[in-house]
């Protein structure tokens, strides 16, 4: 009896997380669990990002949970290995996920994670965006469009500084697009990018860094604000803008899509969606969907995606230098792009003789409405009678177009 | 112009520079040229919206004029900026700073100063203020 039992315990133990951290490099899993601890004080005290940041940090908490035996764990990124097809000389004839695989073997954050590595997640986030954006200030001043595509700058100026360091052009564009300051699109990219081969950096990396820097918006932008304007252009007031029509609100995401579609295909699919949204909005005869598309179903994409992406951060994905490389050309991808909106906004003032604060430029990097909120801080901190919010939400919503346009021209141009 | 002219990238290869700087020119050039017929397309109809704003409405013939025969004393009309209140508002301000500094001050006269507030009325940009001061 007395040997059943021991037998018992020992069973127990051999097939516990505590023994499992101690096999191999599972060690490492416990600093992952620290760094999701870490993530989760930024979301919860910090309120940086939540809604989202806060589901990716439990993902990473959940994935990196020890485990003996692998079908215990909660994720299978095996399951996602691609499935070759040779011809009889050896050459590879085709490749594909095997998703018929994943739904009989997977658990619950595998059969998730299909939504992400099909593309599913972004569009659908896009299409609730679409429904909570009001692109009246940019048809209104339509000049704004130019500060949304300065501000992307960031994206393709940090694509040369991923291809210096060494990183291969999948990477490179999956890095680069943090720039974009748009987590639905560099989730997006990254998953489509880093589908196709063996790569260091995983989805999770880059929506980590994406959502991060998302957040420190406000800490980021403001020095690099003050550094390129003068004291005289931060003051600089702009004239209020004039009144959009409905039939303007109903023509624009038709028209937006027409022309996004025509010359950049790959972008379709997030900008139809974000004008999907928008014109259910702007019709006013789709209340009910309207609804749906930006409480219910937005809230259950945010959780779908937000644990499935944290999900992906295993600690050998995530503990190298690599995501270190990540982080730091994240930081910087940020930071070339508000010095390009706000360098173009500079511009722009001289162009029309001083009607345009330079400080709405950084906007540009979309990060809605947070940026458009620097931009009014930070006008209102040199003078507190100047309103730039409303002018800041022109190139804050273009630059969510041109987000999406420059991740068309990326998975365009790779793959 | 479409993407897919261009030469591909395979996703795992190595990037060298003129790959590196194709992309980059390429990238910003599209992202430049669609956002600029976006410019364009919006300020085209935008300016027709606005051409068809202006159009004057069709002359109605004036209403014909009623005669109050016992007339109500009406209320005096109320200014869009009440310049008493203004100067209210400001005695007090300048009242409180007495009390904290010790000192007297005496308002010897107040002008509006020649800036643009976006064309709003004192009391609008200040309710302006307060909304937007939470950003």
């Amino acid at each position: 009896m007395l040997e059943i039992f021991l037998d018992t315990l020992k069973e127990i133990w051999n097939t516990s997380g505590i023994s499992a951290i101690f096999i191999g490099d599972n060690w490492k899993n416990l600093i992952m669990i620290a760094i999701s601890f870490g993530f989760m004080y930024l979301a919860i005290v910090k309120k940086f990002e939540p809604l989202l940041l806060l589901p990716i940090a439990f993902g990473m908490f959940l994935t990196n949970l020890p485990v003996v035996n692998i079908s215990d764990a909660i994720y299978h990124p095996e399951l996602f290995d691609y499935v070759y097809e040779y011809d009889t000389a050896g050459n590879i004839i085709d490749h594909y996920i095997d998703y018929g695989r994943v739904l009989k073997e997977g658990g619950l954050l595998d059969i998730l994670y299909i939504g992400v590595k099909l593309g599913l997640y972004p569009p659908l986030i896009f299409l609730g965006i679409g429904t909570m954006t009001d692109f009246a200030p940019l048809i209104a001043n339509p000049k704004s469009f130019l500060l949304g595509a300065a501000a992307q700058g960031g994206i393709f100026i940090t694509f040369l500084g991923a291809a210096l360091i060494g990183f291969s052009a999948a990477e490179a564009g999956s890095i680069a697009i943090i720039g974009g300051a748009d987590g639905p699109t560099a989730i997006y990219v990254s998953t489509k990018l880093l589908s196709g081969g063996d790569f260091n950096i995983s989805t999770g990396t880059i929506a980590l860094a994406a959502y991060t820097y998302m957040a420190l918006v406000p800490v980021i932008q403001p020095p690099i604000m003050k550094l390129l304007t003068t004291d005289k252009e931060r003051k600089i007031k702009m004239g209020n803008l004039r009144t959009v029509s409905k039939t303007e609100k109903i023509i624009f995401p038709v028209a937006v899509t027409l022309i996004v579609a025509l010359i950049v295909p790959s972008a379709a699919t997030l900008v139809g969606m974000l004008m999907l949204g928008n014109i259910l909005k702007e019709s006013g005869v789709c209340s009910r969907l309207v609804d749906t598309a930006q409480n219910s179903l937005m809230n259950i994409i945010t959780i779908f995606l937000g644990v499935s992406v944290g999900a992906t951060t295993k600690a050998d994905k995530i503990l190298n230098v690599e995501f270190a490389e990540v982080i730091f050309l994240g930081v910087i991808a940020f930071c070339i792009g508000t010095a390009c909106g706000v360098l173009f906004g500079k511009l722009m003032c001289k162009v029309t003789g001083g009607k345009v604060n330079p400080l709405i430029g950084s906007a540009g990097v979309s990060a809605v409405p947070m940026a458009a909120r620097v931009s009014q801080k930070v006008g209102a901190e040199y003078d507190p009678t100047n309103f730039l919010l409303m002018h800041a939400m022109g190139p804050n919503v273009a630059g969510v177009i041109g987000s999406a346009v420059a991740a068309g021209v990326l998975l365009g141009v790779i793959g | 112009m479409n993407l897919y002219m261009l030469a591909k990238i395979a996703p795992t290869a190595d990037l060298n520079i003129s790959q590196t700087a194709g992309v980059i020119i390429s990238g910003l050039s599209v992202v430049f040229l669609v956002l600029l017929l976006l410019v364009g397309f919006v300020s085209l109809f935008g300016s027709f919206f606005k051409k068809s704003k202006k159009e004057p409405p069709a002359r109605q013939a004036p209403p014909p004029k009623q005669e109050i025969k016992n007339p109500v004393p009406a209320t005096a009309p109320v200014p869009e900026e009440d310049d008493d209140e203004i100067i209210a508002v400001i005695s007090a301000v300048v009242a409180q700073m007495s009390i904290q500094d010790g000192k007297n001050y005496r308002i010897k006269s107040v002008k509006a100063k020649n800036q643009k507030s976006g064309g709003r009325p004192v009391w609008a940009s200040e309710g302006l203020r307060q909304n937007t001061n939470p950003f």
